[in-house]
């Protein structure tokens, strides 16, 4: 589905990623971790074609995704969240998830400027769309609350039902559970697990929680130092020496007198 | 009271609101409907979009004179050259639009400042002063439907009141749509709007095409109460009086620019009597309302309402 082929990043002086080849297969939840400044939410950042790469190539269901532009991504069905969370502050939550949906809107800006019933046909189909989802979520009770004033673990899982809403085929979490407390964790990964197994999509996501990733993921992707050092199910890569000692450092020994 | 019946209320105020009031007071109103439009455009652009403008008396100009001109030199109709007046203006907006592709905030202010003032000075020029009329500028019909000419105060009153209450319905429309959200979306997060898929360049030329229609039929409005318009109306002062209007009123609230294009429009009438402390005094006055109301006029409002539990009574959410 998800094929990196080669992919290099340089910032100056800094080589962030250095000809990192994976793929993703559909209906896969895959792990992308590696210790910080490994390059993982680079490689997020050039999914979404936010950089431009050094060097490499990036295809999806057959497409060169290194041709369109950023907002042309989602059209392809991947859809992204961000690890400092990109939700915008002064929208309600119901306006956020409806941005989400945006991909579906496009009325005529005369017809939405004279309120013509198509714009308003469009506006509250999409709505009772959002306002299903929150439902189905129990979440409806926010749906008028600004977004800024609510706990962070809700603020990601309202930024993940905006992706959803996108219609994504592939989804790229970025930090999914962080600062999330034990019990937020466990009902994400129950509920990823099931956008994932019920509704099709295909997951790619870059966590630091161990714990979280093991339990959750198919198949993880170790980066470290912009490099692809380990690859494999979740057994493999906690056995895997180099990961060990990316992760602690190659002196540990040493340092156990 | 449901949403319906406030709107009911407010048509029935301004219906009778002239009844009783000077004639001058009645043309000040009007003038203040005008300014209404210029900032609710200008709010669109900045508030909702993030695009900083100084400029935007140049697009007062344009509508002004468009609509004038169309009228005497081309004989159009009044109900055809003033919304024509908008329309070109609108297209005129894509001029800002294109440094806007590059320029972030502040660099874009004084590229819009630049425009503001190359338009000004464009006008007056000897070249087509047979045209525009130099710096003495042109007389600017009044507006007419038909035969039925708008003549007096109370007539310009309510054709004012119309046009603007159309218009504020359409921004209305528009500011809660897709588009509204994708304006908002650009300017707080623009990574993410374009993660979902709304095209940066397409909502920042809506932006400014949006901005510069309002702004252009605002300043057709203003000519055609006026029944003159000149060069020296449209300087760097106005572009900044409308800015305030906006800031007074509180960015990114459309109520709010209606409030503070009242409020600024009305004022220099109110200290009219002080004479030599006049600028001082208008001056006291932005300052002491920035200082006791940041989120400016309505923003003032609503956090009054959150407080005072007997407000959300009365006003129920969502009204």
């Amino acid at each position: 589905m998800l094929t990196v082929k080669n992919l290099s990043m340089r910032f100056g002086g800094l080589q962030a990623l250095d000809k990192v080849s994976f793929t993703v297969s559909e209906g896969e939840i895959v792990g992308l971790i590696g210790p910080n400044g490994a390059g993982k939410t680079t490689v997020f950042n050039l999914i979404s074609r936010l950089y431009e790469p050094t060097g490499g190539q990036i295809l999806f269901r057959g497409e060169d995704l290194l041709k369109l532009r950023p907002h042309q991504i989602v059209e392809h069905g991947i859809v992204r969240t961000f690890q400092l969370l990109g939700l915008f502050p002064y929208m309600t939550v119901l306006e956020n998830l409806l941005v989400g949906e945006h991909r579906d809107f496009g009325a005529n800006p005369l017809a939405v400027a004279l309120g013509l019933p198509s714009a308003r046909r469009q506006e509250h189909d999409r709505r009772a769309q959002a306002l299903w989802l929150l439902r189905f979520l129990k979440m409806e009770a926010l749906a008028d609350a600004f977004v800024f004033a609510l706990p962070y673990g809700t603020q990601k899982l309202i930024e993940l039902m905006r992706a959803l809403l996108a219609r994504p085929r592939l989804l790229l979490l970025d930090e999914p559970v962080a600062g999330m407390n034990a019990a937020e964790k466990a009902a994400m990964r129950e509920f990823i697990k099931r956008i994932n197994s019920d509704w099709g999509i295909t997951v790619l996501l870059v966590e630091h929680d161990m714990n979280f990733v093991m339990g959750l993921c198919d198949r993880i992707i170790v980066l470290s130092y912009g490099r692809v050092i380990a690859e494999g199910r979740a057994d493999e890569i906690q056995q895997n020496p180099e990961v060990i000692a990316a992760y602690l450092g190659e002196g540990i020994s040493v340092a156990r007198t | 009271m449901p949403r319906g019946a406030w709107l009911a209320v407010i048509a029935l105020v301004l219906i009778v609101l002239p009844f009783g009031l000077k004639g001058y007071t009645i043309y000040v109103l009007s003038i203040a409907g005008a300014n209404i439009l210029a900032a609710v455009g200008l709010n669109l652009l900045m508030g909702y979009a993030g695009q900083v403008s100084i400029g935007q008396a140049a697009f007062l100009a344009i509508g002004g004179y468009t609509s004038a001109l169309l009228m005497t030199r081309l004989g159009l109709e009044f109900w055809l050259a003033f919304p024509l007046a908008g329309l070109l203006t609108g297209a005129t907006g894509l001029i800002l639009f294109i440094p806007a592709l590059r320029l972030s905030a502040i660099y874009l202010a004084i590229a819009t400042l630049g425009f503001g003032a190359a338009v000004q000075q464009l006008i007056p020029l000897p070249y087509w002063s047979a045209i525009f009329g130099g710096h003495q500028g042109i007389k600017v019909p009044r507006p007419h439907l038909g035969s039925f000419v708008f003549d007096t105060d109370l007539e310009l009153y309510y054709l004012t009141l119309v046009i603007v209450l159309v218009l504020l319905a359409m921004s209305w429309n528009v500011a809660r749509s897709y588009i509204g959200r994708a304006f908002i979306a650009l300017r707080d997060k623009p990574a993410a709007a374009e993660a979902l898929g709304i095209n940066p360049t397409r909502y920042k030329a809506y932006a400014f095409v949006l901005s510069a229609f309002l702004t252009g039929i605002a300043g057709a409005l203003q000519a055609h109460l006026v029944g003159h318009i000149s060069p020296g109306e449209f300087g760097l002062g106005k572009s900044i009086e409308i800015f305030a209007m906006v800031i007074l009123g509180g960015i990114g609230s459309l109520p709010g620019s209606i409030l503070g294009a009242v409020f600024l429009t009305f004022l220099p009438h109110w200290l009219e009597q002080a004479k030599l402390l006049y600028t001082f005094l208008y001056g006291a006055a932005l300052v002491l309302v920035i200082i006791f109301m940041p989120y400016g006029v309505w923003g003032f409002f609503v956090r009054l309402y959150y407080r005072f539990p007997a407000m959300q009574k009365l006003f129920p959410k969502g009204a």
